[in-house]
């Protein structure tokens, strides 16, 4: 059992490159600017809000659940530290009353899903709605700017040549990484999405393992909200609004299974970059924006049904060759 | 195994970028950059002066797949291809400010002539802005303009969003009489241009309509279905509504739709801004009064029209007649179109929009 | 009685119907014939796919892309409308027929290659909302013809959408209740495993499910269509979320198993009368939202805990 588990890991890993590499091909020729290091730079300053919200979808899906609110808690954030930073606070003051914020939102999506015990799609599509009206109620619907200028450098300074949002998201996932595969809170979150009522019995706090799943990924969409702040100089209570979708389907696409249990963050972040290539080769090529809605859908099926075609006709075979080998 | 490959690849492109970036830093790399962008520039003009202008210019909308911006790009693609340059038509598919900044990022890569933008939001989308101009690229703005007017060369103005706010204001108070109460319904409570109208509307209505009084201020999300029922619930919540001023184009159709089935013609009053195809059949029907709007398609193509001369370093004069537009208003960096439109079952077979 | 009482469904039905008397005792109108017509032919289309997402969930399974179906739907109706094969009969017939199209498309994928339904529905929620955006070019398709919109006149009084609904929810109810396909759904939420040694052909059974979801949202486009005169492609977008939690509050477990009919019924009637409550009510704009995700928040929380409430007293039975 445990090999065919590691089987499928490197079949998704070996679909996903093939995917990857087919679309940096396509760029390419569509595109002499494609591969160019500008580009590069600014598909990577484009997927990294994306990234580190997936990121977080990511920890939560893999306890077997879901959070809706994920782009809502984004957009919460974000007019929470657009309103302190123009209130004149202090940078480290208005991102602690953010990440303030964003703990409330993943204690309250934890507790509705932990404690309570309602489904999490359902928690987190209640709380998806109240967080949306907060930023609301918050910003009164108006987009806040006059973001002071020191702000700027967390979406729009370069680190070593790379825009210092892809460093954050690339120390995030190698974090995260490590967590999921060495540290014991990682062994937790796999434990509970493979059964929660299993680890729990076997010693797991999974409450606490919850409400710290929950919060990490509340504390992503923040980080990714105060980046998307400061790139575009605005916060608005709509930001992230349109990232859920997308997001969840580049998480599915990097191979983390939705019943939870299996998965990591290295293919969330492939995922996201094939998304994010697509519709940069669109804009390039002058391709009408609903074709990218139709080729990433396409992509999405085409991925994780040629994954099953492979996987199964690879079991099938193995299965022949046990066979054979049990008649010799 | 996996983990091994999605790693290789992470590191690849870290490398990749890395040692992009020792090139860069040893010729300093922003200097090159632009250096580059502005030699493809000539390059392009040099181009231009032997097959006449292959300027390509991007007309970025607010949002795809919305009418308005729907006969704007169509307008834009015929003004193409009566100056003979090359127009992509694109934007986001959602109201995100941030996709449009992404859009316009990718243009700036693509290496255009010429960004004519319509921003969703008029200060998020600054930042790419400056990288457009750093990066040698024309900027024009038209339907809306940005917060710092430095970023572009020309606005192309149909008018402000206080004369329209004010001018909507006007002829739905003359059909409601000056009194009553009115709601206005919005697109989303997001939307910058939509809420600066109805703000300017009301400021209207309190300074000259006192009589009048603002009941209710409602989203529909661009959605008429939406927009529908909550007309169907306004005229439930508040029994004396006497009107309803629409400021996004699902509205006012799907109000007049609601009023009509309620067999409220007339008492109840429906304006907005809607064109004119869409206002046609409720107009004729009398559940529409008026639809207030500019002409879309000739803002589309004055915008790029603009965008062709200006590249051809020429400009545009005050009271110049434009082909397809007619004479347009310059008035320092902005170039205003014609006077508001406003429909009803008189002249709605005049347009074509 | 005391069965009726104990049933998921009735705490959600005594919230709704403490929410109509406040509302009714805060503003007079919300009983009025004109706001009750309004308030349910508005929410036939969303009724009409919850009855659909209610057999989804019951197989614990999940599909989010009945909107786009409904809008696929929709779209291709308004469009075959305007030329001369357009007449009432032919319209119903392609209504169900695009509706079989796209639900079998959903089935055929899930069931054949047996993946998780909600990453299936959201490629092809991406899959149609696209095709028909890129065919209109997201333009509107104004103007239906009056034997269009005939579909949803009020005869007697009566709004024929409602009776559409009501049609297609007796049917739906009479298919769980009482025919194979019903059972084979429950025992196959219930517990996988076991209803496959019982018999159950899973692939046929899920299969069948989301071409009924389908066919519903066919309808449910027709229905849309013919209420609102004309067709937004791009409208309607994230009307899954609100389909799905229409469900779930109606005391659907989103885990498969359990559910009925009558329970979404109860659930749609609920985000209906939210949805009109916070305007007639005057609740201020900016706090609707808010609001509206807090009566959610409410509502799911008592109907768990009342179940667990419910599961423990079980239990305690048992041990005596």
């Amino acid at each position: 059992m445990e090999k065919i588990k590691k089987f499928r890991f490197s079949l998704n890993g070996i679909v996903l490159t093939a995917a990857f590499l087919g679309i940096v091909l396509i760029g390419t020729v569509v595109n002499e600017n494609f591969l160019t290091m500008k580009n590069i730079l600014s598909i990577f300053q484009q997927m990294s809000e994306m990234g580190i919200m997936a990121l977080g979808l990511t920890i939560v899906i893999i306890t077997g659940g879901n959070d809706l609110a994920s782009g809502t808690t984004m957009g919460l954030c974000a007019v929470v530290s657009g309103l302190c930073l123009t209130s004149g606070m202090p940078i480290p003051l208005a991102l602690l009353i953010s990440l303030a914020a964003a703990v409330a939102c993943g204690c309250l999506n934890a507790s509705l899903v932990a404690l309570i015990g309602i489904p999490p799609m359902i928690a987190t599509l209640g709380t998806q709605m109240f967080f949306y009206g907060a930023a609301l109620v918050l910003s009164k619907g108006n987009s806040i700017s006059n973001i002071p200028r020191e702000f700027y450098f967390l979406g729009q300074d370069k680190l070593a040549g790379l825009p210092l949002q892809a460093v954050i998201l690339i120390l995030l996932t190698i974090v995260l990484a490590v967590i999921l595969k060495k540290k014991v809170f990682g062994k937790h979150l796999f434990a509970i999405g493979n059964n929660i009522k299993a680890s729990a019995y076997s010693g797991i706090r999974t409450v606490k393992v919850l409400f710290l799943a929950y919060i990490t990924c509340s504390v992503l969409c923040c980080i990714a909200g105060n980046i998307q702040v400061s790139r575009v100089a605005t916060a608005r209570a709509d930001m992230g609004y349109s990232f859920l979708m997308p997001c969840i389907s580049a998480v599915v696409l990097g191979g983390t299974s939705i019943d939870g249990g299996i998965g990591g963050v290295g293919g969330t972040v492939v995922g996201v970059l094939i998304f994010a290539m697509i519709s940069n080769i669109m804009n390039l090529a002058g391709i009408s924006s609903f074709w990218q809605q139709l080729a990433t859908g396409s992509i999405l099926v085409l991925v994780v049904v040629f994954n099953k075609i492979t996987e199964n006709s690879k079991l099938h075979l193995k299965k022949m060759a046990g066979k054979k080998a049990a008649s010799e | 195994m996996r983990k091994g490959i999605v790693w290789l690849l992470v590191m690849g492109m870290c490398a990749g970028l890395l040692s992009g970036c020792g090139k860069g830093d040893s010729s300093n790399e922003a200097a090159a950059n632009t250096d580059a962008q502005v030699s493809e520039n000539q390059g392009n003009d040099s181009g231009a002066a032997k097959d006449s202008g292959g300027y390509t210019i991007a007309l970025i909308p607010q949002q795809v797949g919305i009418p308005y911006f729907e006969t704007s790009g169509t307008w834009g693609q015929k003004a193409a291809e009566d100056l003979g340059c090359e127009v992509i038509y694109t934007g986001p598919t959602t109201g995100d400010a941030a996709s449009q900044a992404n859009i316009v990022q990718d243009m700036i890569t693509k290496g255009v002539d010429c960004i004519a933008i319509s921003p969703l939001d008029a200060s998020a989308i600054e930042p790419v802005l400056e990288q457009a101009k750093e990066a040698g690229i024309l900027v024009v703005t038209w339907d809306s303009d940005v917060n710092n007017t430095d970023l572009r060369e020309v606005y192309v103005n149909c008018c402000s969003e206080q004369v329209l706010g004010e001018h909507l204001m006007e002829r739905f108070a003359n059909y409601m009489g000056g009194k009553g109460d009115y709601a206005i319904i919005t697109s989303v409570l997001t939307a910058q241009n939509c809420s600066a109208w109805a703000k300017y509307a009301t400021e209207y209505q309190e300074a000259n309509y006192p009589d009048m009084n603002r009941v209710a201020y409602e989203p529909c999300d661009d959605d008429q279905s939406k927009a529908y029922s909550i007309t169907q619930n306004l005229m439930t919540a508040y029994p004396e509504l006497k009107g309803v001023l629409g400021v996004t184009t699902p509205a006012p159709p799907a109000a007049a739709q609601a009023v009509g089935e309620a067999g409220k013609n007339g008492e109840v009053i429906v304006t907005g801004v809607v064109e004119a195809s869409a206002a046609k059949s409720y107009l004729e029907d009398g559940s529409m009064q008026e639809a207030n709007i500019w002409h879309p398609g000739k803002l589309g193509y004055l915008a790029v029209y603009t965008a062709k001369t200006l590249l051809d370093g020429g400009k545009i004069e005050d009271g110049q007649d434009v082909p397809e537009v007619g004479v347009v208003e310059v008035k320092d960096d902005q170039i205003i179109m014609t006077e508001l439109l406003d429909i009803t079952t008189e002249n709605v077979d005049e347009f074509d929009f | 009685m005391k069965k009726l009482l104990e049933r998921r469904e009735t705490s959600v039905f005594l919230i709704l119907v403490a929410l109509c008397i406040g509302l009714t005792i805060y503003s007079p109108t919300f009983l009025s014939y004109t706001n009750i017509k309004n308030v349910l032919v508005s929410n036939t289309a969303m009724g009409i796919m919850a009855a659909g997402m209610t057999f989804v969930l019951i197989t614990a399974g999940i599909d989010v892309s009945v909107a786009s179906q409904m809008m696929f739907s929709a779209t291709w109706l308004a469009l075959l409308a305007e030329t001369p094969l357009g007449n009432p009969v032919t319209i119903v017939l392609a209504a169900l027929l695009i509706g079989l199209v796209t639900g079998a498309v959903n089935g055929a994928l899930i069931s054949k290659f047996d993946i998780h339904p909600i990453i299936i529905t959201l490629g092809t929620n991406s899959i149609y909302r696209g095709i028909i955006l890129v065919f209109t070019n997201g333009r509107w398709l104004m103007n239906l013809p009056k034997w269009f919109t005939g579909f949803s006149s009020t005869v007697f009084g009566i709004p024929l959408p409602v009776v559409y609904a009501l049609l297609i929810f007796l049917i739906s109810a009479y298919i769980l209740k009482h025919t194979y396909f019903g059972r084979s759904i429950y025992a196959m939420g219930g517990n996988r495993e076991a209803a496959r040694y019982a018999g159950v052909n899973l692939k046929k059974t899920v299969f069948l499910t989301y071409t009924y979801t389908g066919v519903l949202c066919g309808a449910a486009g027709l229905v849309l269509d013919s209420i609102l005169g004309n067709c937004q492609p791009s409208g309607s977008n994230g009307w899954e979320m609100n389909v799905i939690a229409a469900a779930v509050i109606g005391g659907t477990n989103i885990l498969g198993g359990y559910g009925t009919i009558g329970g979404t019924v109860i659930g749609v009637l609920m985000m209906g009368v939210i949805e009109n409550g916070l305007v007639v009510a005057h609740v201020p704009t900016y706090w609707q939202k808010l609001v509206y995700g807090l009566i959610i928040i409410v509502t799911v929380t008592i109907d768990v805990l009342r179940k667990k409430k419910a599961d423990s007293r079980k239990q305690m039975i048992e041990i005596d």
